[in-house]
């Protein structure tokens, strides 16, 4: 006898162990090193502490005035400085984070916004067709209308995307409530009004790889 | 691969060596026997062991890593020295590093981030000016494509426009003045230039030279009037190493009117070429292309033919119906003979003066040429003449002047004036030095510096210390010059020699404005600030003539204003920078008559009986005169008829190649007979009177016998890192007085051998035949195989739109401007020479060149570009293992970037083998001026991912997207143009919708000349390919056989 007698189990014992810790290993990767959990709650410091609940609710300012790109092109855009200063030249002049504003827009260097929300370079995403075909800002983003610092709300994986690509019912609502953030109803009311409005409005989501990939 | 063909019949090709036609005889080859025989190279048809081991693998065998220090060196040269993108390299950690969105201040107008503005701009190579747009996102350029609205362009860009952009990216483009080869500024030449003028004024300018481009510029020329009248005794010299007048001045002598040919291939039916290759190297081409393609389409009804007389083996002469290789020198006297027949029979309308007097000469011209084409010219005066007011006679312009008026002559006999050819003054010469060989005035230059008459020098985007001869010793002979100033691009071999070199801005930087080769008044507008510290052209003469004004806009808009009779105000002016080009400005018809002074001023050439081995000296299609020779995307450009990248080579005949000595057979050999390796030729010495130089020949069939090409542009030693010391510097070997033709050339292999990376038997598919080639009377069957089953469940394609596109191969003139638009577009990186000559090159398009027939010496030619099928039962989607290419529900095969991980089945599987691998890092080391060149709605491709043509799917993107934003789901027909088709001045592809029955490619797959290529593999491939066809006439030559180029056996 070369080996004792309890190395007879060892290779189950082995297989076992190994099996069980790859799970383990897999299970913690899926589930904590991903985007759900990495990634939604990020809320960076912005230079300018500037509150989306004070514009949007309070002065009822409609998403696009700033975001201005958003139904012509891939992008929504940040507004340029001149757009704040349109207001800002007048309003709150005394306000320190004002006189932070003015001090950037005068100096010719762009203020430095932290990104929030950040797909991978590999992927390609249009905002005008969303937005076109019914999607408000709110699906994605989140309710920014409540949020002092742009949170990450949702977390924008490709299999986040694909739920709503594959059934785009409940996410859809009409073009007039697009920018409209309270906008609510029960989850079949939704659902009913989303199926009639993907006929009306030819939603047909791809899920074709070069749609985003390319 | 057992596919039959007449080729493999051959068992021992050694023994087995086809007796050649002579050369010269009948134009495209009669013997073509039982099946049309398509071959790629030489090899190809030896069938060597090794031939076949190199194209049997996809990737020969090679180490995946860089090690060999020649081609790393080589490597890294190709790339500057970089800065790395600030805070996004290094791992990305699990938090997501901070990272800025910089918005703008004020934001200008009409700029919507995401989406691109296209700007109109020109540009100018020579005497040509190209009508360009330039795709723009928020202020920076990345693409050019044609201005569909300019005439010069009609939507094309030639591969030097697209090329264009790449070069004012380029880091290697001096970006500060440097005195005595040290850094400076602008002041210190300012304030050093100061007593110079000064001193100058006093004097009236004598001892001050001006050595500059070629001006096409309205305002160089005003602000020139200016230098010339505050320096009264000054000179301007125009610097050119490629001939810009020999057809204006020959067109003189005979008509008294400085006039150049602008040709209407549209309403001929039958051209007649004489070494002018206006599918290729003559200007206007882009133009010249679109029309001759128009005239080949048998739906017009009949098609053209065109006969071509030439030394060269250019695209032209790939697309001529007929073709006779003649020796440099015999080409005038095949015009002579052609222009006493016309004359003879047909010259009623000629002066009595003039015809009596110039035939005797004519006679005599023609009596030297060998009798054994008499019939072929014979034959040509017949079916020219036959045609009259729908022929066409054109001369090239490395021809001499009297060349140019005989061509006149015969269209005036064909009655083409008006109607296939229009005569105008060349507007732009007029700003220039005009002499038949452009030489001449340097050469009265050079002996002025000798005699000390030359005090300050300025050179002025120009660069003789190159281009020029080097019987002119320019190195030595500037350092007499007191003061020497280089104005231009790159801090070249020119500036080198100055003291002071001064950086220009590239023309999309500037405000720059030209007359077009037809006199159009074109407009360019700046599409980026000046990335460096540079002036423009218009701002540097500026300087020298005083003006006014000193910035490009104000200078251009000022010669508008100056000239009589032009609308200019604000609305106009606007319009015109919209649009690029103020319209109605063309310069008129000349209505010209010959001249009876002629017949004295015709002397034919002095040709001795026995010119031995002649060379001929031309322009580059990849770099020009060597200006674009940093352009790297230029120097892999695969030449169109050699498909040689990185090199110059000297190009000789098959025939002539053996009488040397170096090919035996189909083997390239060395002087002990022992064959070359792959990728290897000979080098070989040759002498002219007491010049010398040594190159590499490389053999390409067609070529005249006797006759030896040499391409100017390479051995440059100051381009930049990407151009220097690739090739050979020809220009050492030109002679002075006839900088490009000699004759009595010796010739000795030296037995040594050179590396060469040529492209054209990459891939080869051994026998099979792709490309199709029949005389239009034959009505070929296409083996269209009929759809066998698949073991997948079969998609329905019938819904929706379904993308396809369509290649004519009888409108595609292999001119390959679409594979830079492709480079351009997709980002596609560039390799190096090593890399290339292991099948590696990264082009999504390959032009495929096939010679046509049994007769090495006298080919037929056919160019096919292939990309990406888009196969509906693609080969690749099947085999990959992580699903990273897969097909579209609208038929396109995607290619997941991020989802490969270079296994390399697909390129393993793939029948066509269009795609292509990452093998290196080619694009991590880009400088941040080349970053920007890089177009941002196109993955930049990383080390180990597959990569293939995609349809341009980013511009489909775009498409769908737009039209959804207008609530049109279903896309028009033309509103999708891949980058390809959109630069393709022949018009040979289409692409669209096949579902949809109006549209132009689903009208092209229903059109009988229509097949795919390697249907028996049942890929059903999306792209398909219409025959390419030929217009023989039957009185030369033996008919072609009846096409058999599928495998008839099996």
């Amino acid at each position: 006898m070369i080996f004792p007698k309890w190395t007879n189990f060892l290779p189950l014992v082995l297989v076992v162990v190994l099996g069980l810790g790859l799970t383990t290993v897999i299970f913690v990767f899926s589930y904590w090193f991903t985007d759900k959990h990495l990634v939604v709650g990020y809320q960076p410091l912005q230079p300018i502490a500037f509150s989306h609940k004070i514009h949007n609710v309070d002065l009822g300012i409609d998403c696009r005035y700033c975001h201005f790109s958003v139904e012509r092109s891939s992008v929504s855009s940040i507004p340029p400085s001149a757009t704040c200063m349109n207001c800002h030249n007048q309003v709150r002049t005394d306000r320190p984070e004002i006189k932070k504003l003015k001090a950037y827009h005068e100096s010719g260097n762009p203020i430095p916004w932290v990104r929030v929300h950040r797909l991978p370079e590999y992927v390609s995403f249009d905002h005008s067709v969303h937005v076109k075909k019914g999607v408000s800002c709110a699906e994605c983003h989140g309710r920014v209308d409540q949020m002092a610092e742009v949170r990450h709300d949702q977390d924008l994986s490709m299999a986040w995307c694909l739920d709503c690509h594959r059934n785009p019912d409940s996410k859809l609502r009409p073009q007039s409530q697009i920018t409209n953030m309270s906008w609510t109803l029960s989850p079949q009311e939704r659902a009913t009004l989303g199926a009639q409005l993907r006929k009306e409005n030819f939603v047909h989501p791809r899920t074709d790889c070069s749609a985003c990939h390319r | 691969m057992s596919s039959v063909n007449s080729m493999e019949n051959q068992e021992n090709t050694e023994n087995q060596e086809s007796q050649p036609l002579l050369p010269g005889q009948g134009g495209i080859t009669g013997s073509l026997g039982q099946g049309k025989k398509y071959w790629k190279s030489l090899d190809e048809l030896s069938q060597s062991s090794e031939y076949r081991q190199f194209v049997e693998r996809e990737f020969p065998e090679n180490a995946s890593e860089l090690l060999d220090p020649v081609s790393r060196r080589s490597f890294l040269g190709l790339m500057a020295s970089s800065m790395a993108l600030a805070g996004l390299t290094g791992c990305k950690a699990i938090r997501r590093p901070e990272d800025p969105i910089l918005a703008y201040n004020n934001q200008p107008e009409h700029v919507l981030p995401g989406k691109p503005l296209f700007f109109a701009s020109s540009l100018s190579v020579g005497p040509e000016v190209g009508g360009v747009l330039a795709e723009s996102h928020q202020g920076r350029p990345t693409k050019i494509e044609g201005n569909p609205q300019h005439p010069a362009n009609q939507g094309s860009a030639h591969r030097f426009h697209q090329a264009s952009i790449l070069q004012m990216y380029d880091p290697d483009r001096s970006q500060k003045p440097m005195f005595n080869n040290q850094a400076s500024d602008w002041n210190s030449f300012m304030a050093a230039l100061a007593p110079v003028m000064v001193s100058h004024m006093i004097g009236k300018g004598k001892g001050l030279v001006f050595v500059s481009e070629y001006l096409t510029s309205p305002t160089a020329h005003r602000l020139k009037q200016g230098i010339l009248a505050r320096f009264p005794e000054a000179k301007w010299i125009t610097s050119e190493s490629i001939p810009y007048a020999k057809e204006a001045l020959g067109v003189e002598s005979i008509t008294g009117s400085r006039s150049v040919a602008q040709y209407q291939f549209q309403a001929a039916l039958r051209i007649a070429s004489f070494d002018c290759d206006f599918l290729g190297k003559e200007p206007q081409s882009l133009v010249y292309t679109r029309a001759y393609s128009r005239t080949r389409s048998p739906e017009r009804g009949e098609i053209s033919r065109l006969y071509i007389v030439e030394s060269d083996h250019t695209l032209t002469g790939g697309r001529a119906d007929h073709r006779l290789a003649l020796k440099p020198s015999q080409i005038p006297l095949a015009l002579a003979a052609l222009t006493q027949k016309l004359l003879s029979t047909s010259g009623a309308s000629v002066p009595a003066a003039l015809s009596t007097q110039l035939l005797n000469a004519l006679k005599k011209q023609a009596s030297l040429l060998p009798p054994e084409h008499n019939s072929w010219i014979e034959t040509l005066a017949q079916d020219l003449l036959a045609h009259k007011g729908q022929s066409v006679v054109c001369t090239g312009k490395y021809q001499d002047p009297q060349i140019h008026a005989l061509g006149y002559l015969c269209n005036f006999i064909l009655l083409a004036l008006g109607k296939t050819v229009n005569y105008t003054k060349l507007a732009s010469l007029e700003f220039n030095t005009v002499a038949s060989n452009p030489f001449e005035p340097l050469e009265q230059l050079y002996t002025s510096i000798g005699n000390n008459q030359v005090e300050t020098l300025i050179f002025i985007n120009t660069n003789p210390v190159y281009t020029n001869p080097n019987q002119l010793k320019w190195q030595e002979t500037l350092k007499k010059v007191k003061n020497t100033i280089h104005f231009g691009l790159y801090a070249d071999e020119t500036a080198q020699t100055a003291q002071w070199h001064l950086p220009a801005s590239h023309a999309f930087e500037s405000w720059t404005d030209a007359l077009a080769y037809d006199g159009l008044y074109t407009l360019g507008q700046p599409v980026i600030m000046p990335l460096y510290d540079t002036r423009s052209t218009l701002e540097f003469l500026a300087l020298w003539a005083g003006a006014s004004v000193n910035r490009g806009f104000d200078l251009v808009r000022e010669t508008l204003t100056l000239i009589p009779g032009l609308p200019f105000s604000e609305t106009n002016w606007q319009k015109w920078i919209h649009d690029g080009f103020i319209p109605n400005t063309e310069s008129p018809r000349q209505l010209l008559a010959p001249q009876a002074t002629f017949a004295q001023v015709y002397t034919g050439t002095q040709a001795p009986q026995n010119t031995g081995i002649e060379v001929i000296f031309r322009e580059d299609a990849s770099v020009y005169d060597g200006r674009f020779a940093n352009i790297s995307w230029l120097q892999e450009f695969p030449d169109p008829m050699t498909r040689l990248t990185w090199d110059n080579t000297a190009l000789v005949g098959p025939y002539t190649a053996k009488k040397w000595g170096v090919l035996d057979g189909y083997f390239l050999k060395d002087n002990k007979g022992v064959p070359l390796g792959k990728n290897e030729v000979p080098l070989i010495k040759i002498h002219h009177e007491n010049r010398e130089i040594t190159l590499a020949v490389y053999v390409l069939p067609g070529l005249a016998p006797d006759t030896v090409v040499l391409n100017l542009g390479y051995g440059r030693s100051h381009a930049g890192k990407v151009g220097n010391n690739i090739g050979f510097d020809i220009s050492g070997f030109q002679k002075l007085d006839t900088p490009y033709h000699l004759t009595q050339v010796q010739v000795n292999p030296t037995g040594q051998s050179y590396f060469i990376a040529s492209v054209q038997e990459h891939w080869s598919l051994e026998g099979r035949d792709l490309a199709r080639y029949h005389d239009i009377n034959e009505h070929p069957h296409y083996h269209q195989h009929p759809k066998v089953g698949s073991l997948h469940a079969e998609w329905d394609y019938s819904k929706g739109m379904q993308w396809g596109m369509a290649i004519d191969l009888n409108k595609c003139t292999g001119c390959g401007h679409c594979v830079l638009a492709c480079q351009a577009e997709n980002n596609i990186p560039v390799v190096g020479k090593k890399q290339v000559s292991l099948n590696r090159e990264m082009s999504w398009i390959r032009l495929d060149r096939y010679f046509v027939g049994d007769d090495i010496n006298q080919p037929a030619v056919v160019h096919q570009p292939l990309g990406c099928q888009h196969c509906e039962m693609a080969p690749c989607e099947n085999v990959c293992p992580v699903a990273a290419t897969v097909h579209s529900s609208e038929g396109l095969n995607d290619m997941v970037y991020n989802r490969c991980i270079g296994t390399r089945y697909c390129s393993n599987n793939c029948p066509y083998k269009v795609r292509r691998f990452n093998f290196f890092n080619y694009t991590n080391q880009y400088s941040e001026s080349e970053q920007m060149a890089q177009n941002p709605d196109v993955t930049v491709r990383f080390r180990g991912v597959m990569e293939k043509c995609s349809y341009c799917v980013q511009r489909i993107n775009v498409a769908r997207n737009e039209y959804k934003l207008k609530g049109i789901e279903l896309i028009p027909d033309g509103a999708i143009v891949p980058a390809c088709q959109q630069t393709c001045p022949a018009e040979a592809i289409a692409f669209g919708n096949i579902n949809d029955h109006s549209s132009t490619v689903a009208k092209w797959r229903t059109d009988k000349r229509n097949y795919t290529i390697l249907p028996e593999t049942n890929a059903r491939p999306r792209t398909s390919y219409l025959a390419r066809l030929s217009h023989t006439n039957p009185a030369l030559s033996n008919a072609q056989g009846t096409d058999h180029s599928h495998h008839g056996k099996s």
